[in-house]
């Protein structure tokens, strides 16, 4: 960053200067916060409530050669999983170009949260409906894998998703 | 980082599109971890206040990203909101022209680790120091997020350091 009003202001000793620029650390929100907000930018008309039955939408595929491929690289850092039972999202269909990115800065976003296990892409089938790649999650609640899956590129993008619980065996 | 703000521009367009929950969702999930500790810094480590200036953030920024035009990053412009929120609270809890005067005394006079210090340092001089030698904003930015001249966000600072090094047992002779 070029900051040429700072030169002259650096901070001495340079050990507390450190110790200043290490407390600039991120925080895990409370996922009751997460829902505070939405409540309230609800009801401040600021979003609009969520379709129903969207799991089950299965919509014209996208077509794009390169769909899916690197979902595993937004695995790569970040916090290992929380504690919470384990979903399994699955991908029907292949997706529009450009999603790789988007999908991989979502789940990307997750790791960072602590919230995905792992993430697979599927080579192509014939069958341009069939599944073409799963997320494994983990979360508190039903509502809150819901509330994940959402987020995923594929379902905003109308893309057909079905999510599943882990039988615990 | 272009290309995390291209990223950030499709979701808000998204978001504003149709008033997305999941497209918000996917913002707030995205830069609400990097401002909550923030918020919590700037609170002095009051937790609660932290969350409720991050929910007030969102609110505003929700409200205002149809007139946002992309000249900066949007964790940038959020963090500007937040600040900003963060005086108002601050404004209206602590007395008349808190920026300007001294810092209250600590309980005890040396020693305190740095985060106690900080902590206790008054809430104008606390935002400067955590803005500019925690969060890396420079004077000029952080002039404009509190609306004060880059010249007084400086002796703020000089201030503030003053305070934070005589509370951990540095000596001040050094400071420039």
């Amino acid at each position: 960053m070029d900051r040429p009003d700072e030169l002259n202001d650096p901070l001495d000793p340079p050990e507390l200067a450190a110790e200043l620029a290490r407390m600039k650390q991120a925080e895990t929100p409370n996922p009751e916060l997460e829902s505070r907000t939405i409540a309230e930018l609800r009801s401040a008309g600021l979003i609009r409530s969520s379709r129903s039955g969207w799991r089950w939408l299965k919509v014209a595929a996208f077509f794009a050669a390169s769909f899916l491929a690197g979902f595993w690289a937004g695995s790569a850092g970040g916090r290992a999983p929380e504690t919470g039972d384990r979903y399994v999202l699955f991908l029907y269909g292949s997706g529009p170009a450009g999603s790789v990115e988007e999908h991989r800065r979502w789940a990307g976003d997750l790791r960072s949260q602590g919230l995905l296990v792992s993430g697979v892409k599927l080579k192509p089938e014939a069958d341009p409906e069939a599944v073409s790649g799963y997320f494994v999650i983990r979360a508190r609640s039903r509502q809150q894998a819901d509330e994940i899956a959402r987020s995923c590129p594929h379902a905003r993008q109308g893309g057909a998703v079905d999510l599943r619980m882990v039988d615990p065996l | 980082m272009r290309d995390e703000n291209e990223y950030d521009s499709r979701l808000a367009a998204e978001y504003l599109s149709s008033r997305s929950e999941a497209a918000f969702r996917s913002l707030y999930r995205r830069h609400t971890p990097a401002l909550l500790g923030m918020a919590r810094r700037l609170s002095g480590g009051d937790g609660s206040a932290a969350e409720d200036l991050v929910q007030e953030t969102w609110l505003r920024a929700c409200r205002a990203l149809g007139a946002f035009r992309w000249e900066s990053a949007l964790r940038t412009w959020l963090a500007g909101i937040l600040v900003r929120c963060a005086r108002e609270r601050h404004r209206d809890a602590a007395r008349e022209a808190e920026l300007t005067q001294d810092p209250p005394a600590p309980r005890a006079d040396r020693n305190l680790d740095v985060s106690s210090a900080i902590e206790r340092l008054a809430p104008g001089f606390r935002m400067v120091l955590v803005l500019h030698d925690v969060e890396g904003y420079t004077h000029n930015e952080i002039g404009e997020m509190l609306g004060i001249e880059a010249g007084t966000s400086k002796s703020q600072l000089s201030r503030a350091r003053r305070q934070l090094k005589s509370w951990i047992g540095q000596t001040s002779s050094t400071i420039r």
